[in-house]
């Protein structure tokens, strides 16, 4: 499969959240239990990712010489061309954070993670989410799922305006650049975002209507963590010994929490 | 069925794709079509055609006919005793000219008429619908809807999904009538008409100015509509404070503008 890719033409967008709702139907998560506009303020539900949140809608309300712009980003995975989540992933022989041979995308194997969160650490976009109860780490998951059967991801599939458009990458990323000069012609100050960054850039590319400094939680250069090539360099000439050594400090460090909340819980129960 | 869907175009090539599905009546796509045409059977458009008189075969080509006479031999309109369309119908009670009015409840006086109101509009008489002053009710409102909900909300208020979108009644407000009633971005405020009152959240956004209607400015405020008592996600009624206005020829509401006051909740 060539590699694919996701356009998010931003000023597409009429953030109608079809795509945040289909993203939950297709993952059966629940819906959450929500305040209006309690922190996040204007129309933005819930307030950030979470275990049951993997794709979200943000809402940019900025006004400067009497002209008001009504900005929306989706907010979620970036699913990163080479992605340091998976090279920061512990969990040893086959990684838990992995990316799906078929398909190309980075999703979450449940079954071997372990809830550490060195996925959520070393992400340049701090997206993988730590479900505490399940220790379990949570993300868009691209559809792999989708995709190994021949459809296309759930949020482009139910996005009506064509904002949202899946397709190989190196088209994508053509359509992106015919984006931006359709967005020069109308006078706005476009941005490409995911073709260039980390390097080898990323499969969600975002086209932004204006410039980045609209989208403040959105880092201007994203990085990986120097540490993550340190710790691999080191790591190398010591092989898998070392990984071995510190999978078994961390299943030690596990095995410690989860008696330290059994007494917890005990120590609850006698109370009750 | 599906694979019967045929996006040929007819000769005319505007887009009416007449094997695409079928139109009712005898596939049709455009009503009154000859009118497009001169009485010799010329397109006035002929750019962009939709029918015309094939003079050699003696037929019409391009939609499908409404009304298969020749040019000249019977009026468009066929519907029409006369075949004209009419400008104004009989049975309305509400004339065809352009004329500004302004609402049961406004703010200001006619700028453009002597007549405030249209004299042609049903109103609703009785005590569930007392009609407010602005020296009581200062400030406009009106209702919309969200793309979340629909209608009265008894479907999309009990999919938790949709629910976590749009949780609670909210009014929009400036930020200067914000200030000036001391709300703040989700308190809780009490809207009120001479209708009525509802509770609902505040979200004081920049969406929203004070109007300047013949040098005074007047705030405004916007509300969903939706919300209900029952369902997962509860709120009050927008319905509580709109007046029961009918427009001239159809009863249509107005529930587009009315006059209000707010003030912050307390406890």
């Amino acid at each position: 499969m060539a590699e694919k890719a996701i356009l998010l033409d931003m000023e597409k967008c009429i953030a109608c959240r079809a795509c945040q709702v289909a993203c939950k139907q297709w993952n059966e998560l629940p819906g959450e239990k929500t305040t209006f506009f309690a922190a996040a303020g204007g129309y933005q539900n819930p307030i950030g990712l979470s275990p049951s949140t993997y794709n979200l809608i943000k809402f940019y309300e900025v006004e400067e010489q009497n002209k008001l712009r009504w900005l929306f980003r989706s907010h979620r995975c970036m699913q990163c061309v080479d992605p340091a989540c998976v090279k920061a992933c512990p969990v040893t022989p086959v990684k838990a954070m992995t990316r799906d041979e078929n398909t190309g995308a980075i999703h979450v194997n449940r079954e071997l993670c372990i809830g550490c969160g060195a996925c959520r650490e070393y992400c340049p976009f701090t997206i993988p989410v730590i479900d505490t109860q399940a220790e379990k780490s949570t993300k868009c998951t691209f559809c792999f799922d989708r995709l190994g059967n021949g459809l296309m991801p759930a949020c482009a599939k139910a996005c009506p305006t064509n904002c949202l458009v899946f397709g190989d990458r190196d088209q994508i990323l053509e359509m992106a650049h015919q984006a931006e000069e359709r967005l020069k012609m109308k006078g706005r100050h476009p941005v490409i975002y995911g073709e260039k960054e980390l390097s080898t850039g990323t499969k969600k590319i975002f086209v932004l209507p204006e410039a980045l400094d609209y989208y403040p939680d959105l880092p201007k250069n994203p990085k990986v963590s120097e540490d993550l090539g340190l710790f691999h360099q080191l790591l190398k000439p010591f092989g898998t010994l070392t990984l071995t050594a510190s999978l078994v400090g961390l299943v030690l460090g596990k095995i410690r929490d989860a008696k330290e909340r059994n007494e917890v819980k005990v120590g609850k129960e006698e109370k009750s | 069925m599906g694979a019967r869907r045929d996006l040929t175009d007819a000769p005319n090539n505007i887009g009416l794709s007449p094997k695409w599905s079928w139109c009712w009546p005898v596939n049709r796509r455009i009503i009154y079509n000859r009118a497009s045409c001169d009485l010799q059977g010329n397109p006035y458009a002929p750019q962009k055609w939709v029918i015309k008189w094939n003079a050699e075969e003696k037929k019409w080509t391009g939609d499908v006919p409404d009304g298969a006479a020749p040019p000249g031999a019977a009026y468009s309109f066929i519907m029409r005793t006369e075949g004209h369309a009419r400008l104004f119908g009989f049975g309305l009670a509400d004339g065809p000219f352009p004329e500004h009015y302004e609402p049961l409840e406004s703010p200001v006086k006619n700028l453009m008429s002597s007549q405030q109101n249209n004299p042609t509009i049903k109103i609703w008489a009785g005590e569930m619908n007392m009609v407010g002053t602005p020296d009581k009710f200062p400030i406009i409102a009106t209702t919309y809807r969200v793309t979340e909900h629909w209608q009265a909300g008894q479907m999309t208020r009990n999919n938790p999904w949709l629910v976590e979108l749009m949780p609670d009644m909210f009014v929009e407000m400036s930020n200067s009538l914000a200030k000036a009633k001391g709300v703040k971005n989700g308190d809780k405020v009490r809207i009120s008409t001479a209708r009525g009152h509802i509770v609902a959240y505040a979200v004081v956004t920049n969406r929203f100015k004070p109007f300047k209607l013949n040098g005074k400015a007047y705030e405004q405020i916007g509300l969903p509509w939706h919300f209900g008592f029952k369902g997962l996600a509860k709120g009050d009624s927008a319905n509580s404070l709109t007046p029961h206005v009918g427009d001239a020829n159809t009863n249509i509401p107005e529930y587009k503008a009315f006059l209000c006051d707010v003030v912050k909740e307390v406890g």
